[in-house]
């Protein structure tokens, strides 16, 4: 529902990094790590973004998502686990006192050009 | 690596400075569509009427219905309609809760509650500046809800089951719902209430003063270099 927004925002990072480098160059792809907790829908994310790009730096980059699973750490038996069902319920244990680990993330890693212009962690 | 939502947080913080000079606590309220946000909202401004001096941020999507009903109870109420003026967004983003900040009298209350676009999803991923993000969730719209929209009962501090006038009615089960909560946020305090009929608002109330009293501490003791 909210993947405008966040097209928008992913947008922002990727053209605030763009314009910091000199001379221009164009850019074949921009990767970002989404969180499966975040409910943004892949295909959706695309859409907008190919719209979104036309008449832009960015025009003709392509968008690689990476989506990252929903870890979970239980506060009771100090259990690791991804978490593929609706409940955030421990499967070591069944506690249900669960810190999560990831699944939240909505980042931008990188962006692909001649030269890479924003990389790393 | 930057966060996709790093212009927001930096209005947020932006909003949370303001905040806090004002001395307010601030609260994010969420809930669907008919979650009976505005309801809740006229019975609380009632409730600490003489306690506490309060505000409201409206979103909705289109048109003023719900800041005029505000309006009548005699406190500042500021209206966002995401619809024109921010794309018709699904959600209220710190950006546009900065817009209305700016005519908005933050020196003169304790308490401002900002009513967000009715929506499940979208509002659990923006900050706005607040202290606390409240859900409200009603019995009518099923115990099923923690389960299907997790992210929103995951990030939200408190949560306000609305509409227990309504049990016995509609196919609901509080204690599966409790359950249901827990199973995605064990940490969510759950109250119980009627916005309607008033019946378990005192519990509400009772934590609202306490968060506004916590604030008001937590200022007193920056201001002493603590």
């Amino acid at each position: 529902m909210h993947e405008l927004a966040i097209c928008r925002g992913i947008l922002d990072v990727a053209g605030a990094a763009l314009a910091e480098h000199t001379p221009r160059v164009a850019v074949s792809s921009v990767a970002v790590r989404i969180g499966r907790l975040t409910g943004i829908d892949p295909e959706c994310l695309r859409f907008y973004f190919d719209l979104l790009i036309t008449d832009t730096p960015l025009a003709g980059a392509m968008l690689r998502i990476e989506e990252v699973p929903i870890r979970g750490l239980c506060r009771a038996c100090a259990a690791e686990f991804v978490i593929e069902s609706p409940a955030f319920t421990c499967e070591t244990c069944g506690g249900s006192a669960v810190d999560l680990l990831s699944g939240q993330e909505l980042q931008v890693i990188s962006l692909e050009t001649v030269e890479e212009v924003c990389g790393g962690d | 690596m930057r966060n996709v939502l790093d212009a927001n947080d930096l209005i947020a913080a932006q909003n949370r400075r303001d905040f806090d000079a004002g001395g307010c606590c601030v609260i994010n309220l969420m809930s669907a569509p008919g979650g009976g946000k505005t309801t809740l909202l006229e019975r609380t401004i009632a409730g600490v009427r003489g306690r506490l001096r309060v505000g409201v941020i409206e979103g909705d999507v289109q048109g003023r219905l719900d800041a005029d009903r505000l309006a009548l109870l005699g406190v500042p109420v500021a209206q966002i309609n995401t619809d024109p003026h921010f794309g018709g967004e699904c959600h209220l983003d710190a950006r546009m809760v900065r817009s209305a900040l700016a005519d908005f009298p933050l020196d003169g209350l304790d308490l401002v509650l900002i009513e967000n676009v009715g929506n499940l999803v979208c509002p659990a991923q923006f900050s706005v500046g607040e202290d606390r993000k409240v859900m409200v969730s009603s019995v009518a719209e099923g115990d099923d809800k923690p389960l299907k929209y997790p992210l929103l009962f995951r990030v939200s501090n408190f949560l306000i089951l609305n509409k227990i006038d309504l049990l016995g009615h509609v196919d609901f089960d509080p204690e599966r719902f409790r359950a249901n909560v827990a199973r995605v946020n064990a940490d969510l305090p759950v109250i119980e209430l009627s916005a309607m009929t008033g019946a378990g608002c005192m519990q509400w109330i009772d934590w609202l003063l306490s968060e506004v009293e916590r604030r008001r501490s937590r200022c007193h003791s920056h201001e002493n270099g603590f």
